[in-house]
């Protein structure tokens, strides 16, 4: 009677354990980039190890509320915005690391998203540069004309 | 060098008093010198830590529906799971997860293709939740459903989706 009940005492302890740990997860931050120098930190509070990309993305207007593109922009026009190095990452369980970045074009708006695409759901997590301009410039320059 | 080291220790408002007593001989002492601790540094910023575990489907034994959802009815085969989120912010109720791009990887391509947010969300392309006034969302499930226009083929199937976290401010 007791071993029975030292074995599922130890199995419930062991569900506990697994429901109590999430199988993929990671943490971003900060999620609006401020300065045109500073880093992204990324970290790892999973119990497995995870790979991460970093991608720009497009900011688009859709279902009321700002979001990224599904997609990442090419390379080239991402390098053309911000200077990010690594854009792949391999965080072992528990880690944290950050990321410098440098914006390099303060007039556009996009998103710095870090992906994992281990699990049936990809997850991301987005940090937004806002475009430098203030808000009246366009309706300025329409003056101007 | 005695005296300004004891009146370090000592408040503005207490420094005479305390000189005096130094002075006027109370015992004060220290032995070898002040150590000083650091402590590495913090990144304070808005954050948002998301986590999920994976579902999984199960087919329609008329096969027109691949879902990971009990409550669309009829009989399954396949266990019905949905996957879960769980989001830990500082952001407040200004962050929101949206859900998108539920995708079918199989032999027969889905006609449709959904996902919900939650047990009674709505059935649509993507979805969205805020996050409660604590920044965080605690295992919502996510569920996801492909319909054929006629009979999926015989094979094997995944679905997929894309999860993220924004800061709506």
């Amino acid at each position: 009677m007791q071993v029975w009940t030292r074995v599922w005492g130890g199995l419930g302890l062991v569900m506990l354990g697994l429901s109590s740990r999430p199988a993929l997860a990671f943490n971003q931050a900060p999620l609006s980039l401020k300065e045109t120098r500073g880093v992204i930190q990324l970290s790892n509070p999973s119990a497995r190890t995870l790979d991460l990309n970093l991608g720009v993305f497009a900011v688009i207007q859709k279902d009321g509320r700002p979001s990224a593109e599904l997609t990442p922009m090419p390379v080239e026009q991402a390098e053309q915005l911000i200077r990010l190095r690594p854009t792949q990452v391999r965080l072992s369980s528990g880690a944290t690391r950050t990321i410098p970045y440098t914006i390099l074009d303060s007039k556009s708006d996009f998103f710095v998203c870090g992906v994992s695409s281990q699990g049936l759901v990809t997850l991301r997590v987005c940090s937004r540069w806002r475009s430098a301009l203030p808000l009246f410039s366009s309706s300025s320059r329409l003056g101007r004309r | 060098m005695r005296h300004s080291r004891v009146l370090k220790g000592c408040g503005i408002l207490a420094g005479a008093f305390c000189a005096l007593g130094s002075l006027s001989g109370v015992a004060e002492a220290q032995v070898g010198t002040a150590q000083s601790v650091n402590f590495g540094q913090a990144l304070v910023s808005n954050s948002c830590a998301l986590s999920t575990s994976d579902g999984s489907i199960g087919v329609r034994t008329n096969r027109n529906l691949i879902t990971s959802d009990q409550s669309e009815g009829g009989t399954y085969s396949g266990a019905l799971v949905p996957a879960t989120i769980s989001v830990s912010s500082n952001l407040g109720s200004t962050g929101f997860v949206k859900v998108e791009n539920p995708t079918l990887s199989g032999g027969t391509s889905a006609a449709a293709s959904q996902v919900k947010l939650g047990s009674t969300g709505a059935w649509g392309s993507s979805a969205q939740a805020l996050l409660g006034a604590d920044g965080s969302m605690t295992a919502m499930p996510l569920h996801v459903k492909f319909t054929s226009s006629g009979r999926f083929a015989t094979g094997t199937y995944t679905a997929s989706a894309t999860v993220s976290c924004y800061d709506g401010v």
